[in-house]
Parts: C-alpha cells; structure tokens; sequence
C-alpha cells in the first residue's frame, strides 16, 4: 500500500516502522509492561474484534478498551478494563509499553502526539495506518495481514 | 488634554484619567436604576476573572494533542517544540499550544460579534436605537448573559452597541496577549481562552435578541413553525435563490422584496447553515436545506438559479464552483468579497443584466435591500433557461467510475478515509450501494478530488450514485425559536437541580461527524426517551430533523419543542447558542435567587455543581465552535466533543486519584470537605457514539444532587454502560453518598459488588451502607469553591 501518511502532519519526529515480528518480540520480553488499548473500530469491524480477542487471548496481555470497544471484546469473553478516553490515564500505572489499535486514525494521532510530547513511554500502533506520532508503528496496510502475522507470532508467546 | 466630540468628550489629565462624557452619562443612568446589587465583576477585564479560572484549571487540566511539532508564528523560528522543548522565544510547546487554542477562540468569538455589530448596526439605521427589547410577557430576564457579565439591563437597541463596544474592547486586549513575548504560564492563556468563550456567549446574545425583536421571530415559542429540511427540499419547480452563510440580513430581504411584489409563491428562498435557520424563523415558507456539507453538493446540482453569500463556513471556492455550473453568485459581505467588483452604487436592472447574460460572474452588493430585488429578479430570468440532468448523465457516471484505478490517493487525502477505492471497484461490476454509506459520512470537501491523479469528480459521483438515498433525507425542523422563558425555568428549575429531571443536553455545532449523519439523531434520542431535556442549535438542529421513523416522523415530530422533560428546543442558529448558557444562568436566577448582575463566578459555580447540563459538539470543525464549548466550559458546563475535536488541540479532564483537587466548601457545615469528582470533565472527546452517550450521561451527575435525582442520574449512567459497553461503569462507585443514591431495581448486586470489590461495609439487615463512600448524604450540602461566594452565605 502507498507509502503515504494519512492526514499528513508537521512532525520532526516520525515513528519508526516496524513489523509483526519486532512486536512480537518485544511482547515476549516486556508483556507484563504492556497494554493494548482498544477505539471504536472494533465496534463496527467484527473481522478485528475477532484478531483482537485472539491476540488477547495468545498473549495474555492486559487490555484497556475505549469508545465502546469492550462490547465486542466482553462478548468474545475477553476480560477487559473498561474506559472512557477521557479516564484513559487512570488506567496506566504499572505500564510503560501501549499498544494501540482499532481507532479513527485522526484521532489515535491526537491521543499518541500527547503523550510523544508529555510522556516517557514506548507507544506502538498496529493500526492500518501507519501513525507517525507513536515511537513504533506498523507500516500503511489495507488488509489484516499484519495483525494476523502478529497473531501467528504470538502464538509461542 | 485631549477633545473629541463625535462620541462625547474625552479629557485626558496629567493624572491619566480619561473620562468619556457621553458613555459616563449613559453608565450613570443604567447605575441610577439600582435593579440589582451589583456584584464583583461587571464588565470584566482579562484578570478580573482569573481566580475563578485557576480554580477551574486545577481541577480540570488541561492536556493538549498538538498538530504540529513547531511554531512558525514569527520570525525567530519556525522552532521545533518536540517534547515540550521551548521555542527562540522562550515558549514551550503546552503553552504555545494553548496560545493557539486562544487563537482559535479568538476567531470564533470575532465572527460573533461582528455579525451582531453588523446585524445592531443595521437595524439601529432601520429602526432607531429606541427600539426597545422586548420578548414577550413570559420573558423578564431578556440577556442573562449580558446581565451577569456586565451587569446592565438592555432596554433598547441602542444598548446593545455599548455592549459589543465591551466586547471588541476585550477581544483585542487578548488578542494583544498573542503577540510573540508575552505569557509564560498555559494556564495564564487558558484563562484568557476562556474569557473569550465568555465573551462570545455576550456578543451571540446581543445577535440573536437584535435579530428576534427587530424581525419578529418567534419569543420562545415551544410550538413554532415546522420547516421543511433536507436535499430533497431543492427539488421544486420554481426559481429558486440559494442563500448561504449566516446573517440573515440579505436573505431577509429577498424574502421582503418577494412578499412585497406577490411573489411569495412564485420563487423559494432555500438556504444553508444558519442563515437558513434564521431566514426560517422569519418566514416558515423558507426551506432549509442543510449544512456546510451541502454546500458543495447543491451547487453542483446545479439546481440554484441564483447562489447569495453572506459570511462564515462558506467555501473558498463559491465562485468557481458556480461559473462552473453557470450559477451567477451575490456576494454581500465585507467578510467575504470573493474578488468580485463592488457593484452597491449601481442601478439594480443594470446588474441584473450582467448577471442573467453572463456578463459577469458575480458581483458584490453591500447593501441588503439591494441584494433583495437583483437576487430575485436574476432567478427569475435564469430560470427560464435551466436544464441539463443533475450532476451527470449515467453513462457519464459509468465513464468516471471505469476511469478510477483504485490507486488510494483520494482515500488518504479524505478526512474521514473513506474507501472511495472500494466503491468504485464494485460500482465497476454494477453495485453502485456502496455510495450511499460514502455519502452518508461524506462531507463533500472536495479535498478527495484534489488528490485523484485520474481528474474523477468523485463528489459529484457519490451524489450522482446515491441520489435517490440523499432525496430521501429531507424531514421537519421546528423553526428557532430563541429563547427560553421564564415561566419554563419557573417550571423545570427545582427538578433540574434536584436532578430529578436528569440533565439538559445540547447538542450544537457544525457537521464534520465522524460517520453517518444519523447518529446524531441515534444520540438524542436515547436521551429524549429518557425524558432528559434536549436543547439544540445551529448545525446539530438541522440534521436532528433529516431522518424520519418508520412512520415518515422526524424527532421534531415525535417530540414536544417544550423547555422540559423530554422536550426537543430548537433554540435557532450559532448566535442562539448563547438562550442555552442563559438557561443555565436563568435557573441561579428564578430557581435559587442568586443576584446576576456582574456576579459571573458565583453563577458559574453554583452551575458547575448543581446543573446538570452537558453540551455535545459531534462534528465540531469551526473556530466558533471552539469559542461556544469554551464559554460553556468557564460558565461550569462541561462539552462533549466528537474526534475530530481532538484537532481542536487541548482538553480539559480531571483526574480521578487526585483526591486533593476535589473540595468544597460546604456552607451548611462550614467545612472545607472532600466530594465525588463529578462532572470531572468541561471538555473531552469521544470516539464512538456509544462512548459519547454514556459519557454525556454521566457528566450530568452534580455534587448537589438530591437522592433522588442521583437515583435518577445513576440508574441511566448504569443502563446506558451497560446497553453500550457491554458492563458497569468504571467509576460508579464514587457517585454513591449513601444507598439511597442507588438505582432501586440494581440495588443488591450493587451493594454486593461495594462489598465485596471494594470493601464497603454493609448492613444488609437494613440494606444500609454502614462505610465506604467519600462522604455522607445531607439534603442541605450547599457547596461552592468560590471564598467569595462562601463568606457572603455563611452565618
Ligand atoms: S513565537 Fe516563539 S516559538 Fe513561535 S516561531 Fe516565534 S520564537 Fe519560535
Ligand atoms: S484517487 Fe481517483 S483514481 Fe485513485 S482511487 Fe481515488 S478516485 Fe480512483
Ligand atoms: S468529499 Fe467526501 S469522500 Fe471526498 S475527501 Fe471529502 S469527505 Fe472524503
């Protein structure tokens, strides 16, 4: 997919990229420090709802869902801690490695320019757009491929 | 000394003391009626404020989100701000950030107040400055928000310029604050973002009462007009003059200059954005036909035989885009003159010639009863001569789509990435459905054409596809109908602070929504069955009336338009948005009998913990949507916005486990004492419109609840995060003082969770909660955070 960036912005800093196997490897190590938070995509995707609740499932790793997002998760039977945006920060003590995935990407731009600017921590999107505001993210791709590797990947996590 | 006679004398003395006689002799005559005990701050300037300000701030942080990583505001730089680091000037990236957000509220608020200074200027040269505001018998209070923040009663239209002359005045002394080596300290432009909000709310006061008493819009009427709205509204076989913007100065008189020569059923007045809100609350017979995301779409229809502009949320490219369509444009206002000659000296059937033969493009007229005769004579003449199918013929359709080879550029060119890619690829195989979901969300910017390599006018495409899905949309708007009355806020008042009515929400503002239309409506209605009172303007009111049930009624129809329990009130246009903050302060005033007059932090208190109002802005995109949330947030209300808000930069959210931001002090006990952090949000954003229900929902809850109402407040808090996020709230646990706060149909898996998840003890002989909230009940909690405020009522 085109090596655009959506919405294009003015940063100095962009995200390296990176794929599913890097996260995969830096999950087995540092999973305990991690959370995935979860936006409203998975509301209307049932395909990622489902990736999700597998890679949840996989990795064992906590979860923050947002914008509504622990409808789909819950009813997958995942456990989840569930957040409004706005109480986003009340949830990360204990963390210092966020995951992000299922948001309108304009808005997951907003949310990781925050914390890039204001917060030391190590933020990774593995949406469909590649975000460069975080410090890690997965390339542009329009399909599930990336987030199916990171799956497989995690498989012997 | 210095003389100047035109606006009375001005003597300025060594001492530095200027007094201006003409003003002094007006104020004295304002001060001479004592109708009130004049509070601490009349006429407020940019510090007055200020404690109330970092009263607010420190409970409800900023955050920010910045676009861009750097300042290029002068010279110096640009310079890079990553990480906070601080620019040549010596500012960092937070508070260059909240200088931008001051910026912003800068712009929307100066769009405000010169629409009223244009609107009071007009009608004093119409009417005279005698005449007097008058709303009807049901409405006392005529300006709470001028009352409160200047502490003047205006009787007449005269008053209304000393009250913008306040306004101006403090828009440039900030604006002045801009200026690079100035602030130092965030909260310090902050403060001065939101005393701009505030000032905003004053100057779209005086707009709308100018308006609403110089042209006899309806006073407050819960029962005004229905008016039709929608695309389909365009369909009609009679000249039509598309009016776009949001003065209604010349729309009104087209309207005139139609009735006056019988033609009143002969053309149709069709408008967008408010100036159709307003043309509709002077003439019922005016159609609306919807938002800026129409704007593009009508004039491509071609449909208009004549396109009028006034000022704000028009497109930069009207011009173009009506030579394009052979459509001749009127333009009319100072703010907007789109390079065309000044045509507002010449003979009227001069410049209807130039216009209907194509002479010229457009042309500008700065005199509204001018434009009234030219603009209804051109669509007269051009009518005779339309024709040609709408948008395209459908094998030009098919040639365009066969064009497109999928190659994305528009998709990450859209603001809301939709998959034009994918819909062309399955309308190439004959499936055109895939349009009408695009066009659903689509705003029709353009901004996808400008980045397809293949010259596809997507736009026109997607209408042209979903034509018979967008004809659909048109419903009932009930006409503005301004403010709201006293004898209602005589009514709703106690149960509003005692919550037993659960909250007022506001849904306001433009249309950048983040999906389809329909959620808008989706939203409120949840709320409107809930019997919540809903209060509506602008942008929002329109599209609340686009989608019809299955049996073909629009929520204006299914809903009563009465300032109360499940009531739909369409206030009217932006400018109305400011009867929604003087609903909040009409309540201090009948309700509690709090004084107004120049007494701005002790109404904005006594709201911020006993109203339990919310404002929703799901698809805010303008400056002047910044400048309302920001006037609604200094005032005590909280805002949700919807994600692309999040472009608006900054926040303002509380934090929860800083038990030390949330105090009161309790005028009952005389204690200083520790509440429940609620509403711990003035601005926030939300990305899905189930996030934005249950969040609205609980910035309701207010620390002045009675049981009852918190009963109330909770138990749809509770119903809507379950319906919608699939469990409990996070936080509900902190809104319970005492068992009685408790849903009654939850009760006992409530209490068993307080039990045993978060170690209250109960007494479940008696079903009483023995420990564990963060304070008791007591029906007589009188808070404030204000020092003022607690000396004057403490005995
Ligand atoms: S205003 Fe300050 S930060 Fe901005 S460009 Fe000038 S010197 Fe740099
Ligand atoms: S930019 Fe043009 S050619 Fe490319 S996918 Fe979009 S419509 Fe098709
Ligand atoms: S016109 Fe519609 S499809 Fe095109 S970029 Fe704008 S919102 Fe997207």
């Amino acid at each position: 997919m085109k090596e655009k960036i959506f919405n294009p912005e003015f940063q100095v800093e962009k995200a390296r990229k990176i794929g599913p196997e890097t996260l995969a490897r830096i999950l087995k190590k540092r999973k305990s420090k991690s959370v995935l938070i979860t936006g409203g995509k998975l509301l209307e995707d049932e395909i990622l709802a489902d990736l999700i609740a597998e890679l949840v499932k996989k990795s064992g790793i906590k979860v923050i869902a947002t914008g509504g997002s622990s409808k789909p998760l819950i009813e997958r039977g995942i456990n989840v801690n569930t957040c409004l945006l706005s109480h986003i920060t009340e949830k990360l003590t204990d963390v210092n490695i966020l995951i992000f995935v299922g948001f309108e990407p304009y808005l997951l731009s907003r949310l990781l320019s925050n914390i890039k600017h204001f917060l030391n921590v190590l933020t990774v999107s593995i949406d469909f757009y590649y975000q460069p505001n975080a410090k890690l993210s997965f390339p542009n791709c329009d399909n599930y491929g990336l987030i199916e590797t990171l799956v497989s990947c995690l498989s012997d996590c | 000394m210095d003389i100047n006679i035109g606006n009375g004398i001005i003597i300025d003395e060594l001492r530095n003391i200027t007094i201006k006689i003409g003003d002094i002799v007006d104020e004295e005559a304002l001060r001479d009626e004592e109708w009130e005990e004049l509070g601490p701050t009349p006429k407020p300037h940019i510090l007055d404020l200020r404690y109330w300000d970092r009263k607010l701030l420190s409970r409800y942080e900023p955050i920010y989100m910045p676009v861009q990583d750097f300042c290029n505001l002068c010279t110096m730089g640009p310079c890079e701000l990553t990480g906070n680091k601080e620019g040549a000037c010596g500012i960092d990236l937070r508070t260059q950030k909240a200088r931008m957000v001051t910026i912003a509220c800068l712009i929307g608020a100066s769009a405000h107040a010169t629409h009223a200074r244009h609107l009071v200027h007009y009608l004093i040269e119409k009417f005279g400055r005698d005449k007097p505001i008058d709303l009807g018998p049901d409405i006392d209070i005529e300006a709470p928000n001028i009352r409160l923040v200047l502490g003047i009663k205006p009787k007449t239209i005269g008053d209304l310029e000393k009250v913008l002359n306040y306004v101006e005045q403090e828009l440039v002394r900030v604006l002045h604050t801009i200026h690079t080596g100035q602030e130092e300290d965030y909260i310090d432009f902050e403060s001065k973002a939101l005393h701009v909000g505030m000032l905003d709310h004053v100057g779209m006061e005086v707009a709308d009462i100018a308006q609403i008493v110089a042209f006899n819009y309806p006073k407050g009427d819960p029962d005004a007009p229905l008016i039709d709205v929608g695309f389909g509204v365009l369909e009609s076989e009679k000249p039509i003059i598309l009016v776009i913007g949001h003065n209604i100065l010349p729309a009104r008189n087209i309207d005139d200059y139609l009735r006056e020569h019988g033609l009143e059923n002969k053309v149709e007045i069709a408008g967008l954005c408010c100036t159709a809100i307003d043309t509709s609350r002077y003439d019922p017979r005016a159609k609306v036909v919807g938002t800026l995301s129409y704007e593009l779409r009508a004039i491509r229809s071609g449909i208009p035989d004549v396109v009028v502009t006034d000022e704000q949320c028009i497109r930069a490219d009207t011009l173009r885009e009506c030579a394009k369509m052979g459509i001749p444009l009127i333009a009319t206002s100072e703010a907007a003159a789109r390079g065309l000659i000044d045509r507002t000296e010449d003979d009227p059937d001069e410049i209807v010639r130039d216009l209907v033969s194509g002479n010229v493009k457009g042309v500008l007229i700065r005199d509204p009863d001018k434009v009234g005769e030219v603009a209804v004579k051109v669509a007269m003449n051009v009518y005779k001569n339309r024709k040609s199918p709408i948008y395209m013929s459908d094998e030009e359709l098919e040639d365009l789509v066969d064009r497109c080879t999928m190659c994305m550029n528009c998709v990450f060119a859209c603001p809301h990435n939709l998959r034009i890619d994918r819909a062309m690829e399955l309308a190439k195989s004959g499936d055109y459905s895939y349009f009408e979901i695009i066009e659903d969300t689509c705003l029709a910017c353009g901004r996808c054409e400008q980045a397809c390599p293949r010259n596809i006018r997507i736009v026109d495409v997607i209408m042209k596809a979903a034509y018979k899905h967008i004809r659909e949309k048109t419903g009932k708007m009930r006409a503005g109908r301004g403010p709201i009355k006293d004898t209602e806020i005589r009514k709703v008042g106690q149960p509003i602070v005692m919550g037993t009515i659960p909250g007022v929400i506001a849904p306001i503002g433009c249309p950048n929504y983040p999906k389809s239309r329909k959620e808008v409506s989706e939203i409120i209605e949840e709320f409107l069955k809930r019997k919540y009172i809903v209060v509506t303007t602008g942008c929002h009111a329109m599209d609340l009336g686009m989608y019809r049930d299955e049996e073909g009624k629009s929520l204006y129809e299914k809903y009563p338009g009465v300032f109360d329990a499940g009531g739909l009130v369409n206030c009217g246009s932006c400018v109305s948005n400011s009867h929604i903050t003087g609903a909040a302060i009409k309540i201090a005033a009948i309700f509690a009998q709090r004084k107004l007059r120049g007494n701005y932090a002790e109404i904005a208190d006594y709201i911020l913990h006993r109203i339990g109002a919310v404002g929703l802005a799901w698809g805010p995109y303008s400056q002047k949507a910044a400048s309302i949330a920001t006037g609604f947030n200094r005032l005590g209300i909280p805002a949700v916005v919807g994600p692309h808000g999040s472009k608006y930069r900054r926040g303002y959210v509380g934090k929860l486990w800083k038990k030390d931001k949330w105090w009161v002090y309790d005028i009952k006990t005389k204690k200083k004492m520790e509440i429940e952090p609620c509403p711990d949000c003035l601005l926030v954003v939300a990305e899905t419109k189930e996030e934005a229900i249950v969040q609205l929902a609980r910035l309701c809850l207010r620390p002045g609840d009675t049981y009852m109402g918190r009963q109330i407040k909770l138990t749809h808090y509770i119903e809507l995060s379950e319906k919608y996020l699939g469990c409990l709230p996070d936080d509900w646990h902190l809104y319970v003082r005492t068992e009685m706060d408790l849903p009654t149909k939850m009760k006992d898996r409530l209490l068993k969770i307080l039990e045993d998840e978060h170690g209250w003890k109960i007494d479940w002989s008696k079903k009483k909660i023995l420990e564990g909230p963060i304070r008791k009940y007591d029906a007589g909690f009188n808070p404030t955070i204000v020092e003022h405020v607690y000396d004057k009522y403490v005995r």
